[in-house]
This record gives structure tokens, C-alpha cells and sequence, in this order.
């Protein structure tokens, strides 16, 4: 499997897509920053604490990065299918649950690092402004500092389950216009999970998506090799 | 291990209609099979189907002794094909592209590549991206990938499409030896009847789904006659002289202008003399084959013109 992913790699260019990734955090710590900055009466509301402004950039960069998701499906799985590339992929001799299982761990490695690591750096960047700027800044306990990890955990690999539940959509078609616009769909209606840091929230509605995501690329894996080509 | 392919009862429909329908073919390893027939007979279904690239509706493909199903792949290692036209992966170079299928079949030899490259006249491409290939290079890419990992059996959907004449040449040469030199069985498919004439040994003649005939090459030379091909001013004349003054009915006309005449009791001399002597101008007198061509038309598309 690890073999088959490097063989994807080489397909595809992925020093743009980590160029992507790179642009949508400079992005988005731009737009944060600029509420932060542009009143400071709205910010004090907005930016109460370090759990809101770590809830604040979690959304940002879940409903971003799903839609990156998608469009990286797109092209990188249902892509082939356009170019006919896969009647070439599929006359190899290897399952074609494997060949297309390696392009999605691909892409999920790939943007499941993505998702940590741009939620850390907007909850940073706001968090060092924060001490910069306010009169009180933001704290955080040793203990908080680990519950936020274990969320930022849980949170990074339900959504990118979840994300790949736009390929199932796409793939009816064979459209990679289709999986982008399920992509953000999706992104718009499940990304905001803005609330309390209740039980419930941490818990129980990642593992839904996960399930979800799962579901999805099953049904998908299972289709394959009943598939025409 | 003496057949390599066998199908039994091979249907396959489209939305309910039947594009392949009870195709029994045999191919022997060795052999070099022609699939011969009109666009949209059901050629790339057929290998497609013998790929599993395509699920058959009814029937069973054996393949090297062991029947496919809908999850088999390993087999697809001792299979190098074509398919409707070469793809690959634009942005890489022809190397590059080389270099992933060789990992993809689980194939490792050195050189394998600069070799295959050298067999298909395309050694010197150096760098270019496949996007900038002309359409004969891309054939002969595809010719290359099919060949590089040294199949027992090829499959070749149309090879020499875009190819000019020194590259179908080429490429039929490079069949024949490989062929020849190390046994590989080849299906080919083509509509260009002269090609599969120069190469096959067997051919399978389809039309609107059914394989309609599976004869050996050398048993229809037999059936291709020899003939006197005459060529005169008035063929309609000619062919009355021919019955009336000469007792000889074994002809055919051809045309306007055209006769053939498979009967060769009376000498060449006597037959245009009596031409001559009844006012028949004669253009050209010539010893001739049938070509597949014509055996083809003849006995699949049905058209005969009778005297």
C-alpha cells in the first residue's frame, strides 16, 4: 500500500497542493486578523477566550480544507477516470480496491496534517496577538492545553473522514465538478460546529462524521469491481 | 497450456442491448488471431471484456487455463495491451511513463526500458512530455508499454492508427519477431484487411456482435481462387464471346470493364484471340489471387455480382 501511494505521488504534483494548503492558512489568519484588528469592541465579544478563538479557527479551516479535499479527489481520483487513464490503471494486475484505497490515503494523510497544522497556527497566531495586544490576554492551564490537542485530534481525523464523501457523489457521475460542489455543500452545512465545548461536541458529532465518511468510501471500494470501464 | 483464450457462450449488454452476443473464440498459444470486421462490430468490447476491464452479462472467458471472474487481476501480468487510443500521464516524460508501468506490473529489469524504448525506433525522445508527442509517437509509446514487460499474450486494439507506412511496417515486423522469436501470442484488431492479411494466422470475422467466422489463414488461401483477370472495353460483349464462341461459363463480371474467369482449360493465347477476332479491345490480360479482401467481402459482407 505504501508502494502504491508513492506510485501516486509521482502522478501527480504535489508541491501544489501543499502551495494551496500554504496560501488558504496565510488566508485565513489574514481575515482573522483583520477582525481582530478592525474593532476592537467586536473583537473583545468575539474573542473571549482561547477555547472560542480555537473554535473560530477549527471551523475556518474545516470548511476550507474540506473543499480542498474535494477538489483534490477530483482531480486525483476522478481525474483518471476523465483522461481514461484507469482502463490503464485497472489492466493492472492489482485489486482495484487497493489502487483506488492508496489515492484516498493519500489525500487523507495528506489533509489530515494539513487541518492540524492550520488550526495550530491560527490558534497560535491569535493567541500571540492576543498576549501583544490585550490588556487581558488570553490563558490557557496545562490541562486546557491538552484537552485542546486531544479535540484538535479527534476533530482533524473526523473531518477528514468526512471529506471523503464528496468522492461517492462525484464518482456517480464521473464529474469532478460534481465533487467539489458536494465538497462545499458539505463543508457549509457540517463544517460551523460552533457551540459549547459540551460532551456531545467532542464526542459524539465527530464520530458521526467519521462513520459517515466511512460509509461513503465503502460504498464506493465495494462498487469497483462491478464497474465497466 | 495450448490455448490461451477461450470463450464460452461470451454475451455482453448495454442497457439491454446485446453488443456481444454468444461469442465462442478459440486462441491458441503462439498464434497471431486477426479480428477483422466494420466499426462498431464489437471489437474493443470483445477485448475489453478479456481484459475484465468490462463485466460480461452472460458467458465465461477462460484465460491461461483458469476462468475469470469479476475480482481477478493477477493474470493481467501476462498481458501487455492497447486499448482504443494510448493515454498516459501527460505531464510526464515517455521514461517516466515506462517507469510506472514496470512498477505497476511488478516488473524489474534493467535497461527493460531503453530496450522497449529501441524496439519501437523511439530511443531518443530524451525529456519530452507526452503532452507534446505527435499521435505516431504516442503509438509507438503505446506499442512500447505493451511489450516492455514481455507478455505471453498481447492484445492490440487498431496499433497502427496514426502510424505512416514505415511505422506500420516497422510495427509489423516487430510483431512477426516477436511472435516468431519468442512465442508471443498476439490478438490484433484492425479494419485494414491488407495488414491483418500480411500477419495473422487465424482470423475471427465479427459483425454486429457475433463472431461470425473463425477460419485459419492458410485454409482460406486454398478457398482464394486464381483467376484470369481480363480487362476489356466491353465486358458484357466479352462475356457472351466467352460463353457462345469459347463453351466457358466459370466467369465472373466484375464491372463495366472487368471480367475474372476461373476456368483454365483453354490457354491464354486461344482466349484473347477469340476476343480479338469478335472485335473485343483487350486493356490488360493478368494472372490473379483473391485477396483476403476480396474473400471478405465476398463471404461476409455478401455482395456477389453475378454475370
Amino acid at each position: 500500500m505504501h508502494k502504491l501511494m508513492k506510485l501516486e505521488s509521482k502522478k501527480y504534483n504535489f508541491k501544489r497542493y501543499i502551495f494551496k494548503a500554504i496560501s488558504i492558512t496565510l488566508i485565513l489568519i489574514t481575515f482573522l486578523l483583520l477582525i481582530f484588528f478592525a474593532d476592537q469592541e467586536i473583537s473583545g465579544k468575539t474573542f473571549m477566550d482561547i477555547h472560542q478563538i480555537y473554535m473560530l479557527s477549527k471551523t475556518l479551516v474545516n470548511i476550507s480544507f474540506l473543499i480542498l479535499a474535494s477538489v483534490m479527489l477530483g482531480r486525483i481520483v476522478i481525474g483518471e477516470y476523465d483522461k481514461q487513464t484507469i482502463s490503464i490503471l485497472f489492466s493492472y494486475p492489482i485489486s482495484r480496491k487497493k489502487l483506488i484505497l492508496s489515492k484516498l490515503l493519500l489525500i487523507c494523510s495528506f489533509i489530515f496534517i494539513a487541518i492540524i497544522c492550520a488550526t495550530t497556527l491560527l490558534t497560535s497566531t491569535l493567541y500571540v496577538v492576543s498576549h501583544i495586544y490585550y490588556d487581558t490576554p488570553f490563558d490557557i492551564t496545562p490541562q486546557g492545553y491538552w484537552s485542546l490537542l486531544v479535540n484538535l485530534l479527534i476533530n482533524s481525523l473526523a473531518y477528514t473522514c468526512l471529506s471523503t464523501t464528496s468522492l461517492y457523489f462525484g464518482l456517480k457521475k464521473k464529474s469532478s465538478t460534481r465533487t467539489i460542489i458536494a465538497g462545499v455543500i458539505i463543508a457549509l452545512f457540517l463544517g460551523s460546529n460552533i457551540g459549547d465545548f459540551s460532551l456531545a461536541n467532542i464526542i459524539l458529532v465527530p464520530i458521526v462524521f467519521a462513520v459517515v465518511g466511512i460509509f461513503f468510501t465503502s460504498m464506493v471500494i465495494k462498487n469497483l469491481e462491478q464497474t465497466d470501464i | 497450456m495450448d490455448t490461451i483464450l477461450k470463450t464460452h457462450n461470451l454475451t455482453k449488454a448495454f442497457n439491454g442491448v446485446e453488443v456481444i452476443s454468444n461469442v465462442n473464440m478459440t486462441i491458441r498459444k503462439g498464434e497471431i488471431y486477426g479480428f477483422l470486421g466494420p466499426n462498431g462490430a464489437g471489437k474493443t468490447t470483445l477485448m475489453k471484456l478479456i481484459l475484465n476491464l468490462i463485466k460480461p452479462t452472460s458467458g465465461q472467458i477462460e484465460l491461461f487455463d483458469e476462468a475469470l471472474t469479476y475480482s481477478s487481476y493477477e493474470f493481467l501480468n501476462r498481458i501487455g495491451s492497447i486499448i482504443e487510443t494510448a493515454v498516459f500521464y501527460d505531464r510526464l516524460t515517455g521514461y517516466e511513463n515506462l517507469e510506472l508501468h514496470c512498477e505497476y506490473m511488478g516488473y524489474h529489469e534493467d535497461q527493460a526500458i531503453e530496450k522497449a524504448l529501441q524496439m519501437v525506433d523511439l530511443a531518443h525522445i530524451g525529456k519530452k512530455k507526452v503532452k507534446e508527442y505527435s499521435l505516431g509517437m504516442k503509438q509507438r509509446l503505446a506499442l512500447a508499454r505493451a511489450i516492455i514487460t514481455k507478455p505471453e499474450l498481447l492484445i492490440l486494439d487498431e496499433p497502427i492508427n496514426g502510424l505512416d507506412p514505415v511505422g506500420i511496417k516497422d510495427m509489423r515486423n516487430l510483431l512477426k519477431k516477436l511472435n516468431k522469436e519468442y512465442g508471443v501470442t498476439i490478438l490484433i484488431s484492425s479494419h485494414i484487411i491488407s495488414e491483418i492479411e500480411q500477419i495473422a494466422d487465424k482470423i475471427g470475422i465479427i459483425k454486429n456482435g457475433h463472431l461470425i467466422q473463425e477460419i485459419k489463414l492458410e485454409d482460406t488461401r486454398m478457398e482464394m481462387k486464381t483467376c484470369f483477370e481480363i480487362v476489356v472495353n466491353d465486358s458484357k460483349k466479352a462475356a457472351l464471346i466467352l460463353l457462345n464462341t469459347l463453351n466457358l461459363e466459370n466467369f465472373k463480371v466484375i464491372d463495366d470493364t472487368t471480367i475474372r474467369l476461373y476456368d483454365f482449360k483453354h490457354p491464354q493465347t486461344e482466349i484473347m484471340n477469340a476476343l480479338i477476332q469478335n472485335g473485343i479491345q483487350i486493356d490488360a490480360f493478368l494472372k490473379k489471387k483473391d485477396s483476403l479482401e476480396d474473400y471478405f467481402l465476398k463471404n461476409v459482407i455478401g455482395g456477389e455480382t453475378s454475370a
